[in-house]
């Protein structure tokens, strides 16, 4: 199957995920306002301890909000992408159910990471978009192509790699028969994105920002944005996506011998 | 028909490795820190062949290893070892290529998108398949008035009846033309007008595409109507495999008489013709050894006030349970 045969098959999803949202409007509205709120309410959060402090680890208000707004776009994939393609995922190899994705003839992994989505994180994504630029604005920036192409690079980069890392944890679910909250594990540590990654220091400061680098994801492209990138830091995160990528195709063709789906 | 099989299957095992509880509390107490694993032998050393065109029924008691078998062919499940070869593809390496030619159905599974319409699969198999427009169209709609299910398939799945969804799941397996179909229990819950439908479909379906077919399913008409040759299994090993009608010489020992007579007769004027099943006065039912049975209806003929004599085979139901009624004594 060609790459363009997957963009489409892409999209196909999002086109079937947008018909089922629209069977169930009450459930789509419910969540959008609780995402509405949550939002809110973080950034609400922040501007309470920016009012007191001045800035974070030498990040000003608007600063914070710019890195808040990355964060905010993150957390959208996250709850309605990553989540929902997640929880189907470790909940198949649980059940035995992945039997007829396995059978068609396209990547397993591509299916197994894009077919569901829900739609309640859309207003959360506008609400992130909006507040980078009000900040932009606010910081008198104008960002050039180039710094824009870039941050939208970069931001890819780190949701893929946030992605991989969630797919390796949900992947040991081929290897014990149960594991409850499997898949909170990684949206537990995304607290850590919407922090500057200078707020690490030491021991912290390697693991987070080298060994699994999810300090880097929001952070990188907020600073890029902000005109103080660090190309070796933004290399990393480039190459660390690359790499975890790879790990948890390994990983999963390893273990997917371990699938013993379920009788009939 | 070829001389190269469509399926291929030599020395194949599939063992599981499974935790086996003590019961009660204290046996989850003790699971915590000491755990038993026994090895479940699914699949043990089966070999057979298929040629492309062929149904097979593959018959066999709840956990014989049938699915696990499809499975393995599906390239759902790593054999443990031997190996196993569909249209020349190993299975495991789920090419594309060999994936396009295949399909399996599960009667207790589906595929279809519970909260849209069954076209809505449709469509998604025709991305998913790279089936091109015209061929869609034309097989869509062949299988839509076979199956007829014209006025069904842009309703959501979940209100459909299961006789129904079984049939769009057809298909949606079957928009691809697959050469080869693995169909595990697709009559299972069916009312016997859909079970006959689905039957006839398949067999239009192996008619009109010349395609290779195993079919598992506790409905021994399905196997009967439809395949001519079946293997049986039982605790992962192959116990017969060759022409459903040798398994019927092979194992049915007796033949079945139903007798309407022309006056009432008393039941031990029939005693000595075979063993009674039913007597009525008026009516009786007898079975009676398969190598006599024409002999010893003769001399009932002559002998009693017969008004209409039938001989039948003893039901395939019948035959496998005296097959694995045999293979379990001889495992005790």
């Amino acid at each position: 199957m060609s790459l363009g045969k997957y963009w489409h098959l892409f999209w196909k999803f999002r086109g079937i995920q947008f018909m089922k949202m629209t069977e169930y409007r009450g459930d789509f509205l419910f969540w959008s306002f609780i995402s509405i709120l949550w939002t809110i309410f973080n950034f609400f959060a922040f501007s309470l301890i920016l009012r007191v402090s001045g800035n974070i680890a030498g990040w000003n208000q608007y600063e914070m909000y710019l890195l808040l707004g990355t964060f905010t776009i993150i957390d959208a994939f996250t709850w309605s992408f990553f989540f929902e393609n997640m929880s189907n995922y470790t909940r198949q190899i649980f059940k035995g159910e992945l039997d007829y994705l396995l059978t068609k003839p396209v990547d397993a992994i591509f299916l197994l990471t894009t077919t569901e989505n829900s739609y309640n994180g859309v207003f959360r994504l506008i609400i992130g978009i909006s507040v980078i630029i009000y900040s932009l604005i606010k910081l008198n920036i104008s960002s050039s192509l180039t710094g824009v192409s870039l941050y939208i690079i970069l931001l890819s980069s780190g949701l893929l790699l946030m992605y991989s890392c969630w797919f390796i944890i949900a992947t040991l679910a081929f290897w014990v028969e149960k594991l409850d909250n499997i898949n909170q594990i990684i949206p537990g540590f995304r607290r850590i994105l919407q922090i500057p990654r200078s707020v690490f220091t030491g021991a912290f400061s390697t693991v987070l920002t080298v060994l699994i680098p999810l300090a880097l994801i929001a952070s990188v492209p907020s600073e890029v944005l902000l005109g103080r990138s660090n190309l070796i830091v933004i290399i990393w995160l480039l190459i660390s996506t690359v790499l975890t990528g790879f790990a948890g195709r390994i990983f999963f063709n390893f273990s997917i011998k371990k699938y013993s789906s379920v009788g009939s | 028909m070829s001389s190269i099989p469509a399926v291929k299957v030599d020395h194949l095992k599939k063992h599981f490795k499974v935790y086996k509880k003590k019961p009660g509390f204290k046996g989850s107490i003790e699971s915590l820190w000491h755990r038993e694993y026994e090895t479940v032998k699914a699949v043990d050393d089966i070999s057979f062949n298929i040629e492309q065109g062929e149904i097979v029924g593959f018959i066999g008691q709840n956990g014989a290893g049938k699915t696990t078998t499809l499975k393995v062919l599906s390239g759902l499940l790593f054999p443990t070892t031997g190996s196993v070869s569909v249209l020349g593809f190993d299975p495991w390496k789920r090419q594309a290529a060999f994936q396009k030619q295949f399909s399996l159905v599960m009667g207790q599974k589906n595929q279809l998108w519970w909260d849209l319409p069954a076209m809505e699969t449709f469509l998604l198999n025709q991305t998913i398949y790279e089936v091109p427009e015209k061929q869609f169209r034309n097989t869509l709609d062949t299988l839509v008035e076979i199956l007829d299910v014209k006025d069904i398939i842009n309703i959501q799945v979940r209100k459909l009846s299961l006789g129904q969804r079984m049939k769009c799941e057809l298909i949606a397996s079957l928009l691809h033309n697959p050469k080869v179909l693995f169909l595990d229990e697709p009559t299972i819950g069916l009312d016997v007008v859909m079970q006959k439908s689905l039957r006839d479909f398949i067999r239009q379906y192996n008619k009109d595409f010349g395609a290779t077919i195993i079919l598992t399913s506790h409905y021994m008409d399905d196997v009967k109507e439809l395949c001519e040759r079946a293997i049986m299994i039982d605790r992962g090993k192959k116990v017969f495999d060759g022409q459903l009608s040798k398994l019927i010489d092979k194992y049915a020992r007796n033949k079945i008489l139903s007798l309407v007579f022309s006056k009432e007769i008393m039941k031990k004027d029939l005693k000595e013709f075979g063993t009674i099943k039913d007597w009525s006065g008026s009516t009786a039912t007898l079975l009676v050894p398969r190598k006599e049975a024409t002999k010893r209806a003769a001399k009932m003929l002559t002998n009693l006030p017969i008004q209409d004599l039938n001989i039948e085979e003893v039901p395939l139901e019948a035959i496998i349970r005296e097959v694995f009624g045999e293979e379990n004594r001889s495992h005790s």
